[in-house]
């Protein structure tokens, strides 16, 4: 690829005691300093934030400005450093600029400067000398070129692989794009830029992959300090309250919902739920998956069973065609169970995925497309309220859907 | 205890080959050339000008791997930088290749060679350690400084020796770092694959203690011959997707090259994507034939490519000015070794073997290419970093455990 020498001034103003340094540059300038969902990114701002990295005092920002506006400002002594492609400088700014100290940094095809205004700089010389070795480091390693591969054509093809499991109408093999939930992780990475591949294979081996950091994986999932040791999690997706159902007709005379301990209680052995099951104390039993789980409560094998809320109708009518003879106990189990998109720390640049991930789905919520695809799966408003609506704080009080069940008459 | 006891038998072989090889039909008196060295060195220093410092180098001649090549370019490397630089006290630095074989038999012969001129004052090798141990006897009895690249066995220098050094951290130094490796990345199900070898052995002993301080458990443990070709058994053992139960964060792997790959292999290809930490014998671009299964592999290396350091980067920029490539381990060593030597050289003003010694053993916080270390009174390297490379994409990149 052919690097423009575009002029490309940066301005960069250093506040010695604050440790920050802010940046001014043309931020119209793609691939190489631009904005994407109000970030700053880009190949030149890409290296400048990774060799800040590595010397470690400041962190950094960038801004907006023109190069006249920027050049003007340095000279007047206004801000202490700026940064300008080293080809390109106009000849107005030649001359204003003559006299400065500056950082050159040249690759390739990449060709632009950091130049330090005369006003002292309490760490400027061991910042130049550092900026140098951590460039040169970068030169050396294939850092810069990895920076370049990124913004390329192939970078940004790049394929995200994600397991999943069966769970109910969410994410099934047997549904075109994998049912909803995969769609919607789909939707998200597409507003990211990236592509998937989803794998679903069971619970168990999603956790491992996961855990290897050979995949990224959605699940419904809670923050144990287990899993933060091993994982980063994305804003919290939607929530995914876990209820206990029983069949009518094995309680004519109802439960008594403060004493569930006395009751034998099906669930799946393990599911992201463990830790939950194991803080109520209840008496567990163990199914491998979740046909054999609600077979084992229409067969009265079971006293209850734990299931996500709005899970279970799905679920029960495979089994039972009168949905309406289970009741469900109201206290969510889970005390607020979130889905989240989960990132092993082990994982390459697992981190900017997740900001990116984030992103993508505030993106994909107010484009209007979360919408588009609840309407394709038909959930309702209260669906989206009960779900995502608790996410962002606005859940309604009314409990009142197609989801709930068993209310006496 | 049976370290000792193998050890022992090592020697004794060694002494039989000695006395084989040397004392019959053509006797060596060792204290007689040791004094011949010396002397000569001496006559050497007291000279305004003098002929060039020799130093020998033994290696196996055939072997053209990655490795071996980066073994001779370091050393080059070296050689040119410092006569460039107007030598050691003006005088040039010479090396004298000779060819092990890597068996012992050549191994001793050079050793012999070495020993019979009185020029020579140091090797340095990158022989296997079996080949290390028996010909170190040779060189302590002839007083010739032997700086090993690779030998790791803890016991290599635990015999007293004067004229023995390595610059390479021991496996006791390698067991620590890889168990800190797993506590730092928080896994503490570890399961551990090891061949039957002593080193291999050593190394996932000694994983396993200093995992005992951060509470690592170890749910699957076994070892396999490094002639092994079928890993069915294994393999199914620690598959997720034949045992529902067995859970664990990664795979410590430890053995040679000779069937590692295949291993790797067999596991990616059953599922199993654990990252695997090796010893450093996979430090090798060799691993990354194996294609994608060589992905997620942490493999050690005593060589930051990344160091925010003048020295380490001009030294890469030098090394690839030169030869087109990336300075790979080997390369680091084999630099390292006789920059080493010259550093004990100038500290003690003298060429004399007994004056290198002296300085060697004593030289602290030394500024390498690959950072800084000292030496101890036994000839091992202490105090240098252990680093970790990821191979990510089929490449190997630097792991930041930040």
């Amino acid at each position: 690829m052919k690097y423009l020498f575009v002029l490309f001034l940066l301005i960069a103003n250093i506040n010695a005691s604050s440790r920050v340094i802010k940046i001014y540059t043309n931020l119209d300038n793609k691939p190489y300093a631009f904005y994407d969902n109000g970030d700053v990114i880009g190949i030149y701002v890409d290296i400048i934030k990774e060799a800040m990295r590595r010397v470690g005092k400041y962190d950094v920002v960038f801004a907006d400005t023109t190069s006249k506006r920027g050049v003007q400002r340095l000279y007047n002594n206004e801000i202490l450093t700026y940064m300008s492609s080293i080809s390109k400088e106009s000849e107005d700014y030649k001359e204003m600029l003559y006299n400065m100290e500056r950082i050159n940094i040249e690759y390739k095809n990449i060709n632009y400067s950091i130049i330090f205004s005369q006003k002292p700089f309490l760490y400027k010389k061991d910042f130049t000398s550092n900026f140098n070795l951590a460039l040169k480091i970068m030169k050396n390693s294939g850092k810069i070129d990895e920076i370049i591969e990124e913004y390329s054509s192939e970078g940004a093809k790049k394929v995200i692989p994600i397991a999943l499991y069966d769970w109910s109408f969410m994410v099934s093999k047997e549904l075109g794009g994998y049912g909803f939930y995969a769609e919607l992780i789909k939707e998200v990475w597409a507003e990211a830029g990236y592509n998937v591949k989803i794998d679903v294979v069971s619970p168990h081996y999603a956790n491992l992959l996961t855990k290897w950091a050979k995949v990224f994986q959605s699940a419904p999932s809670l923050k144990e300090d287990k899993k933060l040791k091993f994982f980063y999690f994305s804003d919290p997706i939607m929530a995914m309250p876990i209820n206990i159902f029983y069949k009518k007709s094995d309680f004519p005379k109802g439960i008594d919902e403060n004493e569930l301990r006395g009751y034998k209680i099906g669930a799946i052995s393990r599911y992201y739920y463990d830790k939950i099951l194991i803080n109520h104390r209840l008496n567990i039993k163990y199914f491998d998956s979740e046909d054999e789980l609600f077979k084992a409560l229409v067969g009265s094998n079971v006293d209850m069973i734990i299931a996500e809320k709005y899970l279970f109708k799905e679920n029960i009518l495979k089994h039972d065609k009168d949905s309406t003879s289970y009741k469900m106990v109201t206290k969510d189990i889970s005390n607020g169970s979130f889905i989240y998109m989960i990132f092993a720390k082990n994982y390459y640049n697992s981190n900017t995925l997740k900001d990116k991930f984030n992103k993508g789905f505030k993106s994909l919520k107010e484009s209007g497309k979360l919408n588009a695809l609840l309407q394709k799966y038909t959930l309702d408003d209260d669906f989206y309220n009960d779900t995502f609506g608790k996410v962002e704080g606005k859940i309604k009080v009314k409990e009142k859907n197609v989801f709930i069940f068993g209310e006496d008459d | 205890m049976k370290k000792y006891l193998a050890y022992l038998i090592v020697l004794g072989f060694v002494g039989i080959v000695i006395f084989t090889t040397f004392f019959s039909g053509d006797s060596i008196a060792f204290g007689e050339l040791a004094q011949q060295r010396e002397d000569e060195a001496q006559r050497v220093d007291s000279e305004v000008e003098s002929q060039s410092i020799k130093i020998g180098l033994a290696y196996d001649f055939k072997i053209k791997d990655n490795k071996s090549e980066g073994f001779i370019k370091g050393v080059e490397l070296a050689i040119k930088s410092i006569n460039k630089n107007g030598g050691i006290f003006g005088r040039d630095v010479e090396l004298i290749h000779k060819d092990t074989a890597s068996n012992i038999k050549s191994a001793m012969s050079v050793a012999k060679e070495f020993a019979l001129n009185p020029q020579i004052i140091a090797v340095i090798s990158p022989s296997r350690e079996h080949i290390a141990r028996a010909v170190s006897v040779v060189y302590e009895y002839a007083k010739i400084v032997y700086i090993s690249t690779t030998v790791t066995d803890p016991v290599f220098t635990r015999k007293d020796f004067n004229y023995i050094f390595r610059n390479i951290p021991d496996d006791v130094l390698m067991g620590k770092a890889l168990g800190k490796l797993a506590d730092t990345l928080n896994f503490q199900n570890v399961v551990v694959l090891h061949s039957v070898s002593t080193y291999a052995q050593t190394l996932a002993d000694l994983f396993a203690e200093e995992g005992m301080e951060f509470g690592l458990d170890i749910p699957y443990r076994v070892s396999f011959t490094d002639e092994r070709v079928s890993f069915k058994k294994i393999v199914d053992d620690i598959s997720p997707i034949k045992q529902k139960e067995i859970d664990y964060d990664a795979i410590l792997l430890v053995g040679s090259m000779n069937n590692l790959p295949l291993l790797i292999t067999a596991l990616r290809e059953s599922g199993i994507y654990a990252p695997i930490i090796t010893g450093d014998s996979l430090n090798t671009p060799e691993l990354l034939k194996i294609g994608k299964s060589a992905n997620n592999v942490i493999v050690p290396t005593y060589f930051n490519l990344e160091i925010l350091n003048y020295k380490t980067q001009d030294f890469i920029s030098f090394y690839k000015e030169k030869y087109k490539v990336i300075p790979n381990t080997s390369a680091v060593q084999s630099y390292d070794a006789m920059m080493l030597l010259r550093a004990a050289i100038i500290k003690g003003k003298s060429i004399t073997p007994s004056k290198i010694v002296d300085n060697l053993k004593y030289i602290g916080n030394y500024e390498s290419v690959s950072g800084a270390y000292s030496m101890n009174i036994k000839g091992d390297v202490i105090k240098r970093k252990i680093y970790f490379n990821r191979v990510v994409d089929q490449k190997f990149k630097f792991f930041s455990l930040k």
